[in-house]
């Protein structure tokens, strides 16, 4: 029952790690359903509404997650520099 | 890769405490369990009409691929430690070792634990595959992709006999979570009706924005952290 619960658990985690992040996609998501339907204009804004609402909900929630936590440590940013080992 | 590289680390404490062979087994039973489900679930999906498939997937792939983008780049700016497979391997030692004084005999519980870790950090893997294969065709290639990144991994592990602490974990779940991302947006606006510029060339221009996003969040959330302690 443990590794079902445990099972469960990665895979609510896996789609919905971040709640607030995953209900805003869900909303871009559902704006652009809303404007795909009206004509050829909304088609292109509802491919505007997702290329472009996606990341820039990205940069907001991470942005918001730094500025609730403190550094951990005070190597120069970059994803490629981060090192695993000590 | 990364996911198998995080099992690794689980079934290698398990095979330290209680030796290779309940080690071994459980990581094949949950290799077992993993392989089946792809094999039911993936012909299973190529019965749901593709438009639905196309938005549900969709959906589930940008839900998964944000979550890795959006975790790597708070990775990189340091509000969140680093994957840390040698700290990893610390604590499941003590973990399993605390139960190996209670009963040396217990092996099969250890099998069990690595089994459990297979499957866990399995579940993505299976996710991307089902995911990335649904409605192409696409099962046995992508199947056999992932299959060979985890032996690759269990085979270099295991003649390494240590946690594979060099591989750049971060870096590696940045990439995937670009990729995902790009896909996920792609094939919503495929089941949207969206006509996107070049087909499926869009997706380069996709990866590119997820890419710019994350690099630019990272360095950011860093800059916020700092500003946040001082």
């Amino acid at each position: 029952m443990t590794m079902l619960r445990d099972i469960a658990a990665e895979l609510i985690g896996m789609f919905l790690g971040d709640r607030g992040l995953a209900l805003a996609l869900l909303v871009v998501i559902s704006a652009a359903a809303l404007v795909s339907g009206v004509g050829e204009a909304g088609s292109v804004l509802a491919g505007a509404l997702l290329a472009l609402g996606c990341p820039l909900l990205l940069i907001e929630n991470v942005i918001r997650a730094g500025r609730r936590s403190k550094p951990l440590h005070t190597r120069s940013a970059g994803v490629g520099s981060a090192s695993e080992t000590p | 890769m990364v996911e198998a590289v995080e099992a690794f680390t689980i079934v290698l404490a398990v095979a330290t405490l209680y030796g290779w062979r309940p080690a071994a087994l459980g990581a094949a039973a949950g290799f077992g369990l993993l392989a089946g489900s792809i094999l039911l679930l993936g012909p299973m999906l190529a019965l749901v009409p593709i438009a639905g498939l196309q938005l549900t997937i969709g959906i589930l792939l940008l839900l998964f691929g944000m979550g890795w983008l959006r975790k790597a780049s708070l990775r990189a700016a340091g509000p969140i430690p680093l994957h840390d497979e040698n700290a990893v391997f610390a604590t499941e030692t003590d973990r399993i070792g605390a139960a190996a004084r209670r009963d040396r005999r217990l092996s099969w519980i250890a099998g069990l634990a690595a089994l459990k870790a297979i499957v866990l950090e399995g579940l993505e893997v299976v996710f991307i595959v089902l995911a990335i294969s649904a409605g192409r065709g696409l099962l046995l290639p992508a199947g056999i992709g992932a299959a060979a990144a985890c032996v690759l991994v269990l085979t270099v592990g295991a003649m390494l006999r240590r946690p594979l602490s060099r591989v750049p974990e971060n870096a590696l779940k940045f990439g995937v979570g670009v990729m995902l991302s790009a896909f996920g947006t792609f094939w919503i606006g495929e089941a949207l009706g969206i006509a996107w510029p070049g087909a499926d060339l869009v997706l380069f221009p996709l990866a590119a924005l997820f890419l710019i996003a994350g690099l630019i969040a990272a360095a950011l959330a860093r800059r916020a952290a700092v500003e946040g302690a001082a």
